[in-house]
Formats: C-alpha cells, sequence, structure tokens
C-alpha cells in the first residue's frame, strides 16, 4: 500500500499571481483564469496575459469541478520528494466540462488521480475532492473516476 | 527561401568523450571538444572570432555552477585562448540546440565574426531523490506550484501522457517505440564515440526494460551523459579553404514556447508546434521531406522521433508507427533515421550528436554508417511546443 504523499517535503510558494487561487482551495473551491474582456479561460494561473485578446486584467472563474481524462501517466519512478513514498501514482491531465469553449478548445487541469491504476481510462468521467495537508495554508486538490464512459481507453500491453 | 541559403556552412567538428564517469569537469570537456573542433577544421585557436553556446542545464535543479554543470561563453573565452579581440559571441536559449549555430551563420553573412565556435556541454548531475535532505524542504514556486504537486516535476511524465495519448488516438502499441530504439542501437554500434558503441540491444532487453513513466520505459529516455560537442561555423567562402569538405547551411527554423507550463502540454501542442517548425525549415531551405537522405530527428524521449516524422512531414499524421516498423528508417531503408544512434544510444548530447552527423553524412565522414551520395540531411531538435530548432545541411551550396 503506497504511502500518502508527504507534502511537508515540499515548500509551496504562492506569489502575486496564484495567491487569490491558493486561498480558494483552502475553501475547497476551484478557480480557473478568466478574461473579463472576452471570457477565455486559461490555467494554470502563472500568466496575468489573456492569449486570446491580450487584456492583462485577468480575472477567475470558478469551475464545478468535473471533467474527462484526456491523458495521464503512471508514476514509478518518483522525482519529487514529498512522493518517494507513493509510488506508483496516477497523474492526470482533465478537460474541465464547464470550460469548453467555441472553436474546440478546453481549459485542462492536472491533478494525482485518488483511483489506482487499474481504474483510470482516457475519457473517464472525474471530480475534484480535496485533501487537507499538514500545512493548515495548503489543501490540495485530487482527482477521482466519477461514473464510467461508454467508450474508454486503457494502455494493455 | 534564406537569403542566406548555402553561404555558410560547418567546417569542423569536435567531441570530448563521452561517459557516465568523468575525470574532469565538464569545462574541460568543453574544452577537449572545441579544441577538437578547431583541429578538425584545420584551424587555431587564435582564429576564433566568434563564440556562442546553448548553455542551459538539462534539467530544473540541474545545477548552475559554470565550468561544471554548464559552460558559458566566460568560461570558454578564458580558457581556450581565442581571438585576443572575439567579434561576436552569444548565449542562447531561444529556439533550442541548433539556434546558437542559426545565429552564428546570420553574424556570418553579416561580417560580424569570421569564424564561430559553437558548443553544447552536458553534465549528469549526481541523482538526488530529490528530496533536498538535510538543505529544507525544495521550494515550488512560479510554474512549480501547478506541477510539483502533483509529482509530476520531470518531461518524461510530459512525455508519457502524450504518448499515451498518441496510442489512444491512432492505435499505435510500444512496437513503434521498440523499433525506433533498435534502430537507434544498431546504428550507435556503428559509431565510435556512441556511449552505447559496444553494447547491442534485443527486443527482449526493450520489452523486459523496467517502466519509468509507463507508457515509457527506461529506453524510451536518453542515456545522461558528461560530455560535450563543438562545431565550427565559418563563411562559405572561408570554408572551401579548409580541410573539410563544407557542409553548407541551406536553411533552418526555430521554435519557442508559448504560454503554459511544462505538464499541461499535450500532444496537440507537440504537433501544431512542430508543424509551424518544420514549415520554416523546408521554406527557409526550398527543400522538402522527399528530398532528404536521412533524418537526424530529437530523441530526448523516444516518441518525438515519431511525432517529428509527422510534423515534419515525413508520413502523414497517425502514419508514425507504421513507418518505423519494416526496416524503412534502417540504414540502407528510405529515410534512414538518427544514423549515429541518436541521444538514446550516443548520449545526451541534446541535439549537437544529430547536428553532426548531418554534417558527417553529406560530406562523406560517416564512417560505417556513410550513406553513400547523401546529399541533404536535416537535424531537428527539441520538444517543440517547449522549444526547438531545426537546419538542413547540403553537399552543395
Amino acid at each position: 500500500m503506497p504511502a500518502p504523499i508527504d507534502y511537508s517535503k515540499l515548500r509551496i510558494v504562492p506569489d502575486f499571481d496564484t495567491a487569490e487561487w491558493w486561498a480558494a482551495a483552502r475553501e475547497h473551491k476551484y478557480l480557473v483564469r478568466q478574461c473579463p474582456d472576452c471570457g477565455h479561460k486559461w490555467f494554470p494561473p502563472i500568466f496575468p496575459a489573456c492569449a486570446r485578446c491580450g487584456s492583462l486584467k485577468p480575472g477567475w472563474f470558478q469551475t464545478a469541478g468535473k471533467g474527462v481524462i484526456h491523458s495521464y501517466v503512471v508514476v514509478v519512478q518518483p522525482i519529487v520528494g514529498a512522493f518517494i513514498g507513493t509510488v506508483p501514482y496516477v497523474v492526470a491531465i482533465i478537460e474541465l466540462d464547464d470550460c469548453r469553449e467555441a472553436g474546440g478548445s478546453v481549459t485542462r487541469v492536472a491533478g494525482v488521480m485518488l483511483d489506482d491504476e487499474p481504474e483510470v481510462a482516457i475519457g473517464l468521467p472525474c471530480e475534484v475532492v480535496y485533501e487537507e495537508t499538514a500545512d493548515p495554508r495548503i489543501v490540495m486538490p485530487r482527482w477521482r473516476v466519477s461514473g464510467s464512459a461508454a467508450n474508454v481507453w486503457r494502455f494493455n500491453e | 527561401m534564406w537569403q542566406g541559403r548555402g553561404k555558410t556552412a560547418i567546417a569542423g567538428i569536435g567531441y570530448s568523450e563521452i561517459t557516465r564517469k568523468p575525470e574532469k569537469p565538464l569545462g574541460l570537456l568543453a574544452i577537449d571538444a572545441c579544441r577538437a573542433a578547431i583541429a578538425d577544421a584545420g584551424l587555431q585557436a587564435r582564429q576564433i572570432d566568434g563564440l556562442a553556446t546553448y548553455p542551459e542545464s538539462p534539467f530544473a535543479g540541474a545545477g548552475n555552477r559554470d565550468g561544471e554543470d554548464v559552460v558559458s561563453v566566460s568560461f570558454v573565452l578564458n580558457h581556450l585562448g581565442v581571438a585576443a579581440d572575439v567579434n561576436w559571441y552569444a548565449q542562447i536559449e531561444t529556439g533550442m540546440i541548433a539556434s546558437p549555430v542559426i545565429e552564428a551563420a546570420n553574424a556570418l553573412i553579416v561580417g560580424a565574426c569570421d569564424y564561430a565556435l559553437v558548443w553544447r556541454a552536458l553534465h549528469r548531475p549526481a541523482p538526488t531523490s530529490g528530496s533536498g535532505a538535510g538543505k529544507g524542504a525544495p521550494r515550488a514556486g512560479g510554474d512549480a506550484q501547478f506541477i510539483a504537486p502533483y509529482g509530476a516535476a520531470s518531461i518524461v511524465q510530459t512525455h508519457a501522457i502524450a504518448w499515451r495519448r498518441y496510442m489512444h488516438r491512432h492505435g499505435a502499441t510500444r512496437e513503434a517505440l521498440a523499433a525506433l530504439a533498435l534502430n537507434s542501437r544498431r546504428n550507435a554500434n556503428l559509431n565510435p564515440r556512441a556511449f552505447f558503441h559496444s553494447t547491442p540491444m534485443s527486443r527482449d532487453d526493450y520489452f523486459n526494460a523496467r517502466m519509468i513513466a509507463e507508457p515509457l520505459c527506461l529506453y524510451d529516455c536518453d542515456v545522461p551523459v558528461d560530455g560535450c560537442v563543438a562545431l565550427i561555423v565559418t563563411t562559405a567562402d572561408r570554408a572551401r579553404d579548409l580541410r573539410n569538405r563544407p557542409a553548407y547551411l541551406a536553411g533552418y527554423g526555430q521554435n519557442t514556447a508559448r504560454r503554459r507550463a511544462l505538464l499541461y502540454y499535450t500532444l496537440d501542442d507537440y504537433m501544431a508546434c512542430g508543424g509551424s517548425l518544420a514549415q520554416k525549415l523546408w521554406s527557409a531551405a526550398g527543400l522538402g521531406p522527399q528530398e532528404m537522405d536521412a533524418a537526424q530527428l530529437y530523441d530526448g524521449f523516444n516518441p518525438s522521433t515519431l511525432y517529428w516524422l509527422e510534423a515534419a512531414g515525413f508520413c502523414r499524421e497517425g502514419e508514425g508507427a507504421d513507418f518505423v516498423t519494416g526496416g524503412r528508417i534502417a540504414l540502407g531503408g528510405e529515410l534512414p533515421v538518427n544514423t549515429f544512434g541518436g541521444s538514446l544510444s550516443e548520449g545526451r548530447m541534446h541535439g549537437m550528436g544529430h547536428i553532426a552527423e548531418a554534417v558527417r553524412q553529406v560530406t562523406d565522414r560517416a564512417e560505417k554508417r556513410q550513406i553513400p551520395g547523401a546529399s541533404a540531411v536535416c537535424a531537428i531538435d527539441g520538444s517543440p511546443m517547449l522549444r526547438g530548432s531545426g537546419i538542413i545541411v547540403t553537399r552543395d551550396p
């Protein structure tokens, strides 16, 4: 049984662009950037300029935190110290349901799945859950499979 | 077409030892490579009046000590005995490994210098657990706030996510990556500089290798080494008076990341950025993929070569997995790929090994790997959604 993620081995440093994001996560809210001028959304919130219209006044959109698994990796060899005891674990890229825009663009977020590898597949629906850490300033979003889908794909070789 | 087409050439190649047990610091390996390139061209160090490198560390946190982890222009300026007055220098971290060659060519064309020395030195830092033991917890600021807490701080994990998406989208299997890895190893076995020169690889070796970031295994990763490759770039006129047949620079393309953070790049980003880079490359040279006698395509991680084959138009999107099986990419095949062994089997010189081999092939210096009469070869490096660069070298100007 893998150990929990040891977030004490990671010193997360919120900054001017991201402090509000971490504050929202503490209240179990998942934010993505949204341009107040043209409505374009993006993640992670480290770029203050809107890629579509160039506005430099980014706002926020609170997503419901539901999406579909775009793809994922099963990390076998840990790189980040906080995860040394956690392998194997699944990191997924998730396409948010309420962040699909005209023209096919979609906001994608990343996170560690609560589920084990055999339960994860490309195309499955998933939802955010919040994990308290030893540091009261840091609440970590995680993701879990929330249902089934007609067409899912797993790598079996 | 690029106005500089055929006006500059690569006239010398120098390698240091490529090793996982270095007996000297990286800076001195770089000096070995620089001296070898100068001698190969038939020049003297004091004739070098242009210096350029792509100095970036191989990964975040790898260290940044000049002469130990990286080798700057300043280091070479102070340790090589180059011209008293160096006329042009550049440290370039946009584009990728070919970018200092490209900038040197454009500098040479306008007369900013006569002989440019370009190198890339790479150090394999001692393995760490990333735990930062004894130094307090490692900092996760900037992009890393949305990467490190998800345990995915290495580009191998980004590549694994994209490759799984590729398999899903196109129905590919690991057989395609096995074909690429085995092709590179066979070619490295013919390359006396390659780290794996004397080590063959079987299909079983590939499929029995441990997973690193599933679905990518150990042999889908390049081999981290210490070493340096250096090149001499000069004007075509000057190159014709030097020792070697010149490898003329016919065209180039380069690309630097737009937005996003490492973990968030997708297969679509890879293909879009790779496609636009290749378009710049082909239109600059006035050549197309069908005119290449070989392709040296980046393989920091193995799927990159497959994506480049598609993005650069050697085959259609989704057809790469079929393309690389059946002997087409072997020496003697329709399009030999990574004829020197690639970064997978020569060693992680980023794209410098690819450029050096392209030069060797069009100047009849490719030893047992020579493609008879090779007249145009491309060398393309990088994961283009992050950064990338490519050049075409030709036998005739």
